[in-house]
């Protein structure tokens, strides 16, 4: 029995006024699977994620997140969704600790007007230790690395124990270790809380090795599948235009593309120099 | 000290001291909000739109803090609007509306017979001459916004630090931020008596920033902006009533040097505690 499609895009299209941010996408999530989205930016990843979050209502086509249209998922039903949003320098000065994050996770749970108490603390601790920085619960936000920031955005998105997670643009200000890094984490996570993780990535190299799902878009979906049958020349070519270089990741394909003109001739020249 | 103790019995003093501790309290607590934000700029729209319906309100002969509350929830509804609805920054929303609406009430102004000295108490404020009703009708009104404020402070956090998040959990983002500047927008209204439109903002925006420079946690920042605002208030009072000064600038004047005087302190490395 095929596995159950969590996320399912059938003929999705958004335009922002004459602007068609996505055109025509089909695509399908399914349960246990690591699926990354990549593409160049203004490729609608963004666009894409907000629709499934169901921030975004598409002008045609179908959406169903958890089987349903993710505009129509009740609060509780929310709780199956984890979100990671990208980072904003401005979260950095908040006033907040460590677990003062983690607790934002539970307020959908908790409703209107609760207060967060030592049940969602005790369930905010378990998850940090399960991410390894239970020892930064009391830190303040500004005193964090990018790193340990990034595992408590984590943390809040899964202390509910969601059957998804989505993550826009994790590694955007990560070196390249602390993205490997925060991949291998994810990829624990996956394993260990059997999660299905859907993130947005324009890191092609990281994704090669990591993802076991590749989604490539430039506004359509250029190819959908296994990272080695995706991320072939001819698809990166598609969504970076014909002067992209991207090098592999670990044990994945070694990808070359061609050369720009600009370094065929800083090639040339070092060539020709004695 | 004999003189404090007799300025003390007097029954106007003692209206304006109540009605400032009261203003600090509310513009405290909601100003927190305010800076975490970024909405400084709002106290400000709001204010001098608010001297649009006073203007309108003496012209007409309806009730001036009526007029002004009804003007300051417009322009706080409008950005609210114009905020979820269109492409346009609340800048720029506040800059449209304010403007719009306090050249309504100077148009208005032309036509006025009356005491033009009633609409500098309240372009100046000038809290010693406050009446009994509108001291009760603060109070209450006061109550009203600290209630609200305690009671969604966490949803409110939340859409503060990271709306998008807020949205996937499924709470309703616009409903909240509409109710939010709402919010403001009133407490702006009720402190007219004390510092006047021009110096309204003042209140909303210098307590809590300078709680933002030592507090460690959001109820740090709450107990800190609201103790820095009641004192300014307080402290400016009886300075402004020793000194034969205009309450609202006195008021500000003395938010400004705690301020600074916290700055100041901060910026010393031998006096750095932490």
């Amino acid at each position: 029995m095929p596995a159950l499609p969590l996320v399912e895009l059938r003929d999705v299209t958004v335009r922002f006024g004459a602007h068609v941010a996505l055109e025509r996408v089909s695509f399908r999530v399914e349960e246990g699977q690591f699926t990354a989205i990549i593409g160049p930016n203004g490729a609608g990843k963004t666009t894409l994620l907000r629709v499934i979050l169901g921030i975004l209502r598409p002008e045609e086509g179908e959406v169903r997140v958890l089987g349903k249209p993710p505009w129509k998922l009740t609060r509780k039903e929310r709780l199956d969704l984890g979100y990671v949003p990208q980072e904003f320098p401005r979260h950095r000065h908040f006033p907040l600790r460590v677990m003062d994050v983690v607790l934002m996770g539970r307020y959908g749970a908790l409703g209107w007007f609760r207060r967060p108490g030592a049940d969602d603390r005790r369930r905010a601790l378990e998850i940090l230790k399960l991410l390894e920085i239970d020892h930064l619960a009391h830190r303040r936000l500004a005193e964090l690395s990018g790193g340990e920031r990034q595992r408590a955005f984590i943390a809040r998105a899964l202390i509910n124990r969601p059957r998804l997670l989505l993550l826009d643009e994790p590694s955007a200000s990560l070196d390249p270790a602390m993205t490997e890094g925060l991949f291998a984490l994810l990829r624990r996570l996956q394993k260990e809380l059997g999660l299905t993780v859907l993130l947005v990535s324009h890191d092609v190299g990281i994704v090669a090795s990591f993802a076991d799902r590749v989604a490539c878009l430039a506004r359509r979906l250029v190819a959908h599948g296994r990272p080695q049958e995706v991320l072939t020349e001819a698809n990166l070519e598609c969504m970076y235009g014909r002067h992209a270089a991207a090098v592999g990741h670990g044990q994945l394909p070694h990808i070359v593309l061609p050369l720009s003109e600009h370094e065929k001739t800083f090639r040339n020249d070092q060539e020709r120099r004695p | 000290m004999s003189g404090l103790v007799e300025l003390l019995s007097y029954g106007f003093f003692q209206k304006a001291l109540v009605a400032s501790v009261v203003i600090g309290l509310v513009m405290g607590l909601v100003g927190t909000h305010v800076v975490l934000r970024n909405l400084a700029f709002i106290g400000a729209g709001v204010a001098h739109a608010s001297f649009g319906g006073i203007a309108l309100g003496l012209l007409l002969g309806w009730s001036p803090l009526g007029m002004a509350w009804g003007f300051a929830l417009l322009t706080a509804l409008g950005v609210a609007y114009v905020q979820e609805r269109t492409p346009i920054h609340e800048d720029t929303a506040i800059g449209i509306l304010f403007t719009t609406l306090m050249a309504l009430g100077i148009f208005g102004i032309g036509f006025y017979r009356g005491y033009a000295g009633d609409l500098f108490a309240y372009l100046f404020g000038n809290i010693l001459s406050i009446p009994e009703g509108e001291l009760l009708w603060g109070i209450a009104g006061a109550g009203a916004i600290v209630l609200a404020l305690l009671l969604l402070s966490k949803e409110f956090l939340l859409i503060a630090f990271d709306p998008e998040f807020a949205r996937v959990a499924g709470f309703p983002v616009g409903l909240l931020n509409a109710l939010e500047l709402a919010l403001m927008a009133s407490a702006v209204v009720l402190s007219l008596r004390l510092v006047g439109v021009i110096l309204a903002s003042a209140l909303l925006v210098i307590p809590p920033a300078t709680a933002l420079l030592v507090a460690r946690s959001f109820g740090e920042l709450q107990v800190l902006s609201v103790v820095f605002g009641v004192g300014a208030s307080v402290v400016g009072l009886f300075l402004a009533y020793v000194f034969n000064a205009p309450s609202g600038a006195t008021v500000v004047l003395c938010s400004s040097l705690i301020f600074f005087g916290v700055l100041v302190f901060q910026r010393l490395p031998h006096l750095k505690r932490r």
